[in-house]
Order: C-alpha cells, then structure tokens, then sequence
C-alpha cells in the first residue's frame, strides 16, 4: 500500500473559506506600559555596561601607536573607519529601540506600512554602495604611508639588497637605507639575527634597534606558524615555516637614556606555552647600537671560545665523542 | 473563529484523512525515536541534541573565562586551556550552531512549503546519526587526550610532530563526520524544496526561511567537500606519510588555510543566512504587517552568499601576501556589506511605526539584529586589511565573531526556538521567564563580550591561557568573565522554560502567534502526515490569505 508520508501531492488541494476544526483562538497579549518599562530598562543597563567599564578603568578605544609610523597611521585609518562605523550603529540602534518603545498595542493598528513602491531598494544600494567605496578610497589614500616606510636617517649599518619575493610585498624606504634584521620564529622564542653571515651576531627575546632608522624584519619560522606582534610598532605578521614575510618600522628617538622598550607577544596559536612567547624591541640612539651590536658579537665570540674549549676539555675526558672536524 | 461553527453553506471540505497515517513501526516510542524516518523527529533529535552540546561548549567557555577571570591564574594547565579553547570552538560550529539550523531546517522546510515529508527522508535520517557520531567520536577523546590545535587546526601545528595525540585525529574524523552529515542534509533539503512544493507556491512565494535554506544548502554543497579534503589530507599527511602542508617535505602549511577558509568564510554564511531567514519571518508575524521587500531580500541573501565564496582571503591578512591581493579580498568582503545594509533597512522598515507585539521571539530577533549590526560594524574595521593587521588573532576579533555568531546567530537560534516551540511541542513558553532570561542573556552577552573589543586593543592576542599584572588586562577580564557567568545563567533559565513547558505549558492551539506561513495550518504538534489537507498558495503568506478568506466567508454569512 502507498503511504501518504511520501505521496505529498496525492490528495486533492483546495482553496479554504474555513479553518479545519483544530483551529482556535490566538493567545492574548500582555499589558503595555510594564513591558515599556522593562524595555527602558533593559536599553539602559545595556547601555550602561558600555561605559561602565570606561569608569572603571582605562578602555583601549584604538590600537596602539606612537612607536613607528606605520602604527600611526594605521589609527588615523581606524579612526575615520571607526566614527562613521559609530554613526551608522547609532542609527540603526536607535530604529531598533524607537521601534520597541512602540510595541504593545493591537498588532497593525498603527501607521500603515511605508509602500514598496518607488527605488527605495536601488536608492539603498546606491548609498550602501557608496559607503564602502568611501571606506575602500579611505584606505587606499593611507595604505602608501602603511606599507612603504619613510626615508630615515643613515643608518650607520649598511643595507642589505633585498631578494625580490613575487608574491609577498617586501618593505623599501625610497633611499634604500634600511637595517635588516632576521626574526625567527620557534616555540616558544624569538631570535633575531643582524645579517645573514652565519657568524652575524644574534639576541634572543629582545632586539634592539636603532632609532630614526627603517628596519625591516624578514620574519621565518623554524617548527609552526608565529606572528611577530609589537603593537605600537605597527601590525601583525605570521612567520610561517617554508616563507618569509616581511614587517617594517621606524621608531623616534628614546627618551630614556636605556632607550625606549615596546612589548607585544606572539599572535598565532602556537602550542602549550603560546601565552609566554613574548617579545619586546629596544630603541636606542643610533651610537649607543653600534656599540651593543659590537659587545654582542664579541660576546658571541666568547661564549663560542669557552663552548669549543669545554667541549675539547670533555671530549679529551673521554666524557662525550670528538666531533672536531680533522685538521687540513 | 464563528466559521468553526457547523458549516451549513460553506464549500464542502475533504474528509480528514486518518486511515492514511502511517502507522508507526514499532509500539514503543522509544524504539521510534532511532528508527524514525520522519523529518520532524530528526528535527527534533538535532536540536536536542545541539542543544545539549551548546551546553557543554558553554561549560568549556566558563571554564576558559575562570581561568582569565585574574592574572597569572594556575587553575587550568596550559594543556588543558588549549583543549578547552579548541573543544568549545569544535562543539559550538559543528555540534551545535550548525546542527541545530539543519535541525530547524529538517523540522520547518517540509511543513513551510506544505509537504508531508523531505524528498530523502532516510538521507535526512542517515545525516542525523552521522552528526551524532561526529558529536560522540570528538567527546569520547575527554577520556583519552582531547585536540589541542584549535578548532581551526593549522599545520604544522596540527601535524603529527606538534600534535602527537589522537586527539586530533578525532577532531578531523570529527570534522568528516559533521561534514558529510551537513552535505547529506543540504542535498535532501534542496531536493524538497524544488520538488515537494505545495499547490501554487510558487518559487516568488517561498517562504524567506526556505529561500535561505536553499543558499545555505548551496553554499555546503560547494564549499564543505573542499574542506572534507583538505582535512583527509590532513589525516594522510599524520600517518601516510604525505607532506601537503608539511614545508621541511615541499609542502605548504598555507595551503591548509587558503582550504579551510574556502569553507570556513563561506560557512559564516551557512550559518547566519537561515538566521537571517528566521528573522525575516519573525518580523513581519509580530508587527502584523507584510514583509517589506520580498525580492530584495532575497536577492540579497544570495548576494551574500555568492559574495562569501570568493573572500576566503579576508582570514589571512596576516600571511606572506601582497597588497594587491589583499586589497582584492578587501574590496570583496566589504561589498558583503551591501546586501547586508538592504536586508537591514528593509527589516527596519519592515517595523518601523509599526504597533508591535513585544513577544518573546520578537525580542530575541530584535536582539539578535541590534549585536548582529555592531557584530557586522567591526567587522568592517576586519575587513580593511591593514586595520586588520592590528585586530586579526586579537580579543577585538575574539569579540567581534561572538558578536556575529552569538549576538546574530544564537539570539537568532533562540529567536526560532522560542518562535517554534509552539508548534514543535503543542505548549506555550512561560512567556514571564522568557522575557526575563532575554533580558539578561542580552545584557550580560554586553558585558561579557564588549570590554573583549577594549582588551584587543590593548594587544592582548587570543588563546593565551595567562596574562602577566604588567599588562593592564586585568579589570577588563575579570567584567568579561561576572558577564559570562550572567550569561550561563541566563541560558540555564531560557533551559529550564523550556523543560517546564513541554509539560506544563499552556495549549498552544495551531497557530499561537497568527503566523504567515503554511506549518501554523497544521496541529501543534504536526500529525505524521502533516497537513490531512494541503491548501492552495495564493501569495507569499498564505495563512494570512486564508484567515482573510474566513473572516470574509464568515461575513458574508452574517
């Protein structure tokens, strides 16, 4: 026998002038004026958690900036984006509640509904159109002063040719003059190398940089995927392993005499101690870098001297096997 | 309702048909319930079971806000923070937020359009079990190592070296399982839709929540099977020996992104078009009005869909790219923000002046399109790459999703919920409770989630299981995570009405609310068969329509 579950076209339609017997009364609305309360009330702690944590304390309302001018800009852009953002909110918002203070009556018993007739569909897309053409010029008209860092002075480390990456951007002041530093990344340090020589002297956790000066971070990876992340010094940028990706800034001269310390940490997952892969950049006075990038390297150089003298004394103990290559 | 008094004039109707019923396959109901067939109570084990996991996925999140609750909290072991982050992701996309719209779908679609089942209804049955399976295959790792890598899983994180466990093993068969559940689910719901329509409802008087399950359905179709591979692929490279994203091998570890947000940016969409839907059918029941434009509205929800299929590319900003091609996704994913402007303002007009019923469901859809908008706004600042350069993998856009998907598409879930629970149990919800669990879930989502934009800001980055007391993060914390204990509060009461009222509810009566669409024609709940007689459509409301074709009939007898 056919079963009607799967014949939904079997039997015969027809149009009603009755509801079958089933049929029965609507449940009957509440009263108006509490719920008009309840909504004001509601609208009102709504609001309130707003800004009460602005009371509490001090709210972030933009990224950071001040530190490169790449960041600065970047918030310039925020900001446009962000106010006219604000002014459609309040608008939309407010239609919202005004159409909840409303509520209560007989359903339709008020205004008729606006007609359909006219463009009013071609005339909001027309103007919603408009609006992100508006935000898309906005952002082109700041991306040159985002992605193209400004000349600086001299550097007093020369700059290094960059590979041209077809696909990734690479950042260039108009002068050339920039310091390149390779940042890489592992779980759950960075370590930042000044050249690409294998003997280029390298710190961990915190790089320090000269002031007044492009440097332009060639960011990799040696195990997962990090993001290099100093807020004021710009934006995020992943360091994922098999690429290099590129990140620019320009600090101001320190007001410290220790220089100047911009944190941030790592902004992409990277496994059990995610929260502890911190970084932080110290500004210094062009001088005061040649001087600690020439301590470093002589420090490397110790360092490397006692490991090869250790390892001899320990390999003559017989305690671990004797890896020096053969005399030529 | 005189008419339901003895017709003496009135045009003769059908006999209810009873002899037809199927007659169900087993006595005991409990048997029914594994056995069944029948879309509404597939519905009905999807969203029980969602609902269920939306529960577990909030607990994680609890734990996770205890945990920040203070600076330098021991409470939770980093290993287990990043569990709990990478389950409650997991559980709230794929076991609860988009089960349980194919559960709406599953219940809705057929008795929208006036069918007496889905046109697959073993596939649909089938897409149910393998969602489960999903579900319990991702659980059962809480008894082993759960995944750790993040409901997104990027290699080389996720690889075998950095993921060791077979946790993550059960978050990809998870992820096959959930996946070819949601495909099984779209191909039977499109199938419906196009061949199951009743008498005269034509494809310009399809209900708004059908259109937006046929664009969802589309857009799984597509998109979905991409991400199915890339994650077998996933599985080969742990144990076959394959380097697809391995790049010590000559693989790419972003390849696995350009993949996964193929889908994933698309599967926003799968999840907030129906909400849309829902609203677009809430609206117009509550201000006794029709819903002002029918055609743009639909027009944009499949703007949007087509627009989210090439703006992957808005998720990695951040990766070695150029500005070119950033610029490209740019451009796109701010267009999304056109059909999303004209589908609100033809909402706002749809209410505007309008003396309106404040009802549960209509607070919830009015909720859900107030966050839902400052949820779209931000994203706009997402959107703008090199803002995003500062906002991408921060709490601002920790918030701003919870904005969209909490704020638009829970608040919209709810909406249906509360909207459907009528017809889906043949009781009322205590209206009272309702409105008073809106009221905190709508305030505390505010607290909990608004000081997250400030502490994005203020460069906290995500999934960090600690923050030190020289950050400054500390008061902002500690409000997100009072509010998030309001908010699991709030959940529990909109919970427990529920459970009250299945049993101790008012009778809902077939049409409580005075719907527009053609399930408020049948009982609450549904008979097997669903409509004994299937009405002719006339337009796109058609329970408008014949309630004004008895008031007349009625009329005219005097």
């Amino acid at each position: 026998m056919n079963s009607p579950v799967f014949a939904p076209h079997r039997s015969a339609s027809l149009r009603l002038t009755r509801l079958p017997r089933y049929y029965s009364a609507a449940v009957s609305p509440a009263s108006p004026s509490l719920k008009k309360k309840l909504l004001l009330a509601l609208a009102a702690s709504s609001f309130a958690s707003l800004f009460l944590p602005a009371l509490a304390g001090a709210v972030a309302i933009e990224p950071r900036s001040g530190g490169s001018p790449n960041a600065d800009s970047i918030v310039e852009l925020y900001r446009i984006v962000g106010i006219i953002g604000v002014v459609v909110l309040l608008v939309v918002e407010g239609a919202l509640l005004a159409s909840l203070l409303k509520g209560g009556g007989e359903r339709g018993s008020a205004a008729a509904a606006p007609s359909e007739g006219g463009n009013k569909q071609i005339v909001w897309t027309g103007f919603a159109t408009a609006f992100v053409v508006v935000l898309a010029v906005i952002t082109f008209v700041e991306l040159p002063s985002i992605t193209t860092p400004p000349n600086g002075q001299a550097p007093g480390v020369s700059a290094q040719a960059t590979r041209l990456a077809s696909l990734v951007d690479v950042p260039n002041p108009p002068d050339g003059k920039k310091l390149q530093i390779n940042v890489s990344g592992r779980q759950f340090i960075w370590r930042y190398t000044y050249g690409d020589r294998l003997d280029s002297p390298f710190v961990y956790t915190e790089m320090v940089v000269p002031s007044d000066t492009v440097i332009v971070l060639q960011l990799q990876s040696t195990d997962v995927i990090h993001s290099w992340w100093i807020p004021a010094l710009g934006g995020k940028f992943d360091a994922v392993p098999g690429t290099t990706n590129y990140a620019w800034f320009k600090a101001p001269t320190p007001k410290t005499a220790t220089g100047d310390v911009y944190t941030g940490q790592c902004a992409e997952f990277c496994g059990n101690q995610h929260a502890a892969m911190t970084a932080s950049v110290r500004v210094v006075t062009p001088a005061q870098f040649k001087v600690w990038l020439a301590n470093q390297k002589q420090r490397i150089a110790e360092a490397n001297k006692s490991s090869v003298l250790l390892r001899s004394k320990l390999a003559n103990e017989g305690q671990i096997p004797d890896l020096t290559p053969p005399a030529n | 309702m005189s008419a339901t008094a003895e017709p003496t004039t009135a045009p003769q109707l059908p006999e209810v048909i009873t002899s037809e019923v199927r007659e169900p396959r087993t006595t005991h109901k409990w048997v029914d319930w594994f056995l069944t067939v029948d879309h509404k109570q597939v519905g009905v084990l999807y969203i029980v079971s969602a609902l269920v996991f939306f529960f577990l996925g909030g607990t994680e999140a609890l734990l996770m806000r205890l945990q920040l609750g203070v600076a330098n909290n021991s409470l939770i072991t980093p290993d287990a923070y990043n569990q709990l982050f990478t389950m409650h992701g997991t559980t709230m996309l794929f076991l609860f937020l988009a089960p349980v719209i194919t559960g709406l779908a599953s219940y809705l679609v057929p008795l929208m359009i006036g069918a007496r089942a889905v046109a697959f209804p073993r596939l649909n049955a089938l897409s149910y079990w393998l969602f489960l399976a999903g579900g319990i295959t991702l659980y059962a790792t809480l008894f082993f190592t759960p995944p750790s890598a993040g409901w997104t899983s990027y290699p080389p994180l996720s690889g075998s070296v950095y993921s060791p466990s077979n946790g993550q093993d059960a978050w990809i068969f998870l992820f096959i399982l959930t996946g070819v559940a949601s495909i099984l689910s779209a191909i039977t719901m499109i199938a419906t839709i196009i061949t199951m329509r009743a008498p005269g409802l034509e494809w310009n008087r399809l209900p708004v929540f059908c259109w937006t399950i046929v664009a969802h359905a589309l857009l799984i179709i597509i998109a979905l099977p991409v991400a199915i591979g890339a994650s077998v692929m996933l599985l080969t490279d742990r144990h076959f020996g394959t380097a697809f994203f391995d790049a010590t091998a000559g693989g790419s570890p972003l390849l696995w992104q350009q993949l996964f947000w193929f889908y994933g940016q698309p599967q926003l969409y799968v999840l907030l078009l129906p909400v849309f839907g829902v609203i677009s059918e809430i609206l117009p029941v509550f201000t006794g009005r029709k819903l002002f434009g029918y055609k743009a509205i639909v027009r944009s929800i499949f703007a949007i869909a087509a627009l989210s299929l090439v703006t992957w590319g808005a998720h990695l900003f951040t990766v070695p790219g150029s500005s070119v091609v950033n610029s490209i996704f740019m451009i796109g994913s701010l267009l999304i923000a056109v059909p999303i402007a004209v589908l609100v303002l033809n909402w706002l007009a749809t209410i505007s002046g309008a003396s309106v019923k404040l009802d549960s469901p209509f607070l919830y859809a009015i909720g859900c399109v107030a966050l839902f908008v400052g949820g779209a706004i931000a994203g706009l600042l997402l959107a703008i790459f090199p803002v995003a350069w500062q906002l991408d993998d921060s709490y601002f856009q920790v918030a701003q999703f919870h904005d969209v998907i909490v704020g638009g598409g829970v608040f919209g879930v709810l909406a249906a919920l509360h909207y459907w629970f009528p017809k889906i149990s043949g009781r009322m919800l205590n209206e009272n409770i309702a409105k008073a669990a809106f009221g905190l879930v709508f305030v505390s989502f505010l607290i909990t989630f608004l000081v997250q934009y400030s502490l994005g800001l203020d460069g906290m980055p995500r999934r960090i299981y600690e923050y030190g007391t020289a950050t400054g993060w500390q008061t902002e914390n500690m409000i997100s995570t009072i509010g998030s204990f309001l908010l699991g509060i709030g959940l529990i009461l909109v919970a427990a009405n529920f459970i009250r009222s299945v049993s101790a509810g008012a009778k809902a009566g077939p049409d409580p609310w005075g719907g527009n669409t053609l399930e408020w024609f049948s009982p609450s709940p549904p008979p097997a068969n669903n409509f004994d007689v299937i009405p002719a459509v006339d337009s796109a409301e058609p329970m408008r329509d014949i309630r004004a074709a008895v008031a007349s009939s009625s009329n005219s007898q005097g």
